[in-house]
């Protein structure tokens, strides 16, 4: 879904955002931290190991109208937290949903590999990691709602890491 | 017994809640959707069957006489509506719910007043309740100690008991009808694969499934067998195995993605 209905003032906003997001966005706690494993067993899939370090070198200002707005946010292995770099985009979207008084739903997916109710919580977990976030931006609760889909609603059908990262995420859809 | 099948269409996928016999013959439809179909759980009288939806883009927990095909819609909440297991009595319902802040925790709801009442507060995910037969207990799984393991709680309420200490992640728990066993979904070594706990013998395990993604134990009713779901190629497909784990036996498939197998009770009429 394309969303380039930014309005003129955003663009001071969004670097507000981004300094907000500096301090704020990262410090989202794990809310239950997954044993660690060594054997490739963990509750959600393998993935790189590329964790990012928490904030960045600089800020550089970008232009919210040089491309479309991303709508889904990818999460790691055993995470439920959003990426550093991703939190640009979820900022953006806070401005997008509070120009234009839209509302959103979160829908929280995870890969495949486990229990499939459980996975509706680890799902869910990734779109309450997004709602904090909109919510630290100044998003209304009342404007978001979410809803996990587990591993009920796969993009990626394979059996493989490439698969599972592509599942482990996080849609924003406006519903208004 | 009844399995939810999920075939892809187009962009997205068709799910259906079908009831069939034991041996897969007499395929009957009872539920049919675009957006996925969850969790089936019998009524002990085998009348009706509950499950989850998500019609609408939310979760919701339904219950569907199987003779009229009339469903009532039990729980609808914000965020998750989840895990729906019958009481032996078939009077009350354990389910999840997420709420808006999402801290999933295990309810119990009376089915005709629909009255319900919070049986964990923990802010780990709290999910995947099941009765015992004994009516005493709800076996749950839970994340709270880092990965998922089993616990149980007393029905009344009451502080949460640690039962599986095998391994890092046993889920999704069943208690035989005899009460005797207790199937999980363990990983092991990397796979998952069925598990079944002995409970009166010191809860030894033993690992009875043999795939990498095999899911959703269901007891028979003689506490012998179960039956869960494992993959084919990209397809799940449905298996039986003893308790022991000595004999398993692949059902043929009926095509497209077989997931959520359960066996239906002995029926009291």
């Amino acid at each position: 879904m394309a969303i380039n209905a930014l309005t003129k003032n955003a663009l001071p906003l969004a670097v507000a955002a981004l300094l907000v997001a500096g301090c704020g966005g990262n410090t989202i706690p794990d809310p239950e931290p997954e044993e660690t494993v060594m054997d490739g067993s963990g509750a959600d899939s393998m993935g790189e190991g590329d964790f990012d370090e928490f904030g960045r070198g600089e800020e550089v200002p970008y232009d919210p109208y040089a491309e479309e707005l991303s709508t889904t946010i990818f999460f790691d292995f055993d995470s439920y937290e959003v990426r550093a770099e991703d939190a640009e985009i979820v900022n953006r979207h806070s401005i997008q949903i509070l120009d234009t008084g839209a509302t959103v739903r979160l829908e929280g997916h995870a890969d495949e590999r486990g229990s499939r109710e459980y996975n509706i919580g680890l799902g869910e977990r990734r779109a309450q990691a997004v709602r904090r976030m909109l919510m630290i931006q100044g998003v209304p609760a009342s404007r978001i709602s979410t809803v996990s889909f587990g591993e009920e609603r796969p993009v990626a059908f394979g059996s493989d890491e490439a698969s599972w990262a592509q599942n482990r995420r996080v849609e924003i859809t406006y519903t208004n | 017994m009844a399995y939810v099948t999920a075939r892809r269409q187009g962009e997205g996928q068709l799910y259906k809640l079908i009831v069939a016999d034991q041996d897969g013959e007499n395929e009957y439809t009872i539920l049919e959707s675009t957006d996925p179909i969850m969790s089936p759980a019998w009524s002990p009288d085998s009348r009706q069957i509950a499950y989850v939806s998500f019609e609408g883009s939310r979760s919701s927990i339904w219950v569907q006489s199987l003779r009229t095909g009339n469903r009532t819609r039990l729980s609808s909440e914000p965020g998750v509506n989840g895990a729906p297991s019958f009481s032996p009595d078939g009077r009350q319902v354990v389910l999840t719910l997420g709420g808006a802040d999402g801290n999933l925790d295990i309810y119990v709801m009376d089915v005709s007043t629909k009255r319900k009442r919070r049986l964990t507060t923990h802010r780990a995910i709290d999910t995947e309740g099941t009765w015992s037969p004994d009516g005493r207990y709800v076996y749950f799984n839970s994340d709270r100690a880092g990965g998922p393991q089993v616990y149980r709680v007393p029905v009344n309420g009451g502080t949460p008991e640690r039962v599986t200490f095998e391994g890092s992640y046993n889920a999704r728990p069943r208690l035989s009808p005899d009460g005797r066993k207790l199937a999980v979904v363990h990983n092991d070594r990397g796979n998952y694969r069925i598990a079944v706990y002995d409970l009166e013998r010191d809860k030894q395990m033993v690992v009875v499934s043999a795939g990498r993604q095999d899911e959703s134990p269901s007891f028979a009713p003689n506490s012998d067998t179960l039956i869960y779901a494992t993959r084919q190629a990209r397809d799940g497909v449905l298996e039986t195995v003893t308790a022991d784990g000595l004999i398993r036996q692949r059902l043929e498939s009926r095509g497209g993605d077989v997931r959520e197998p359960v066996w239906s009770p002995f029926p009291r009429y």
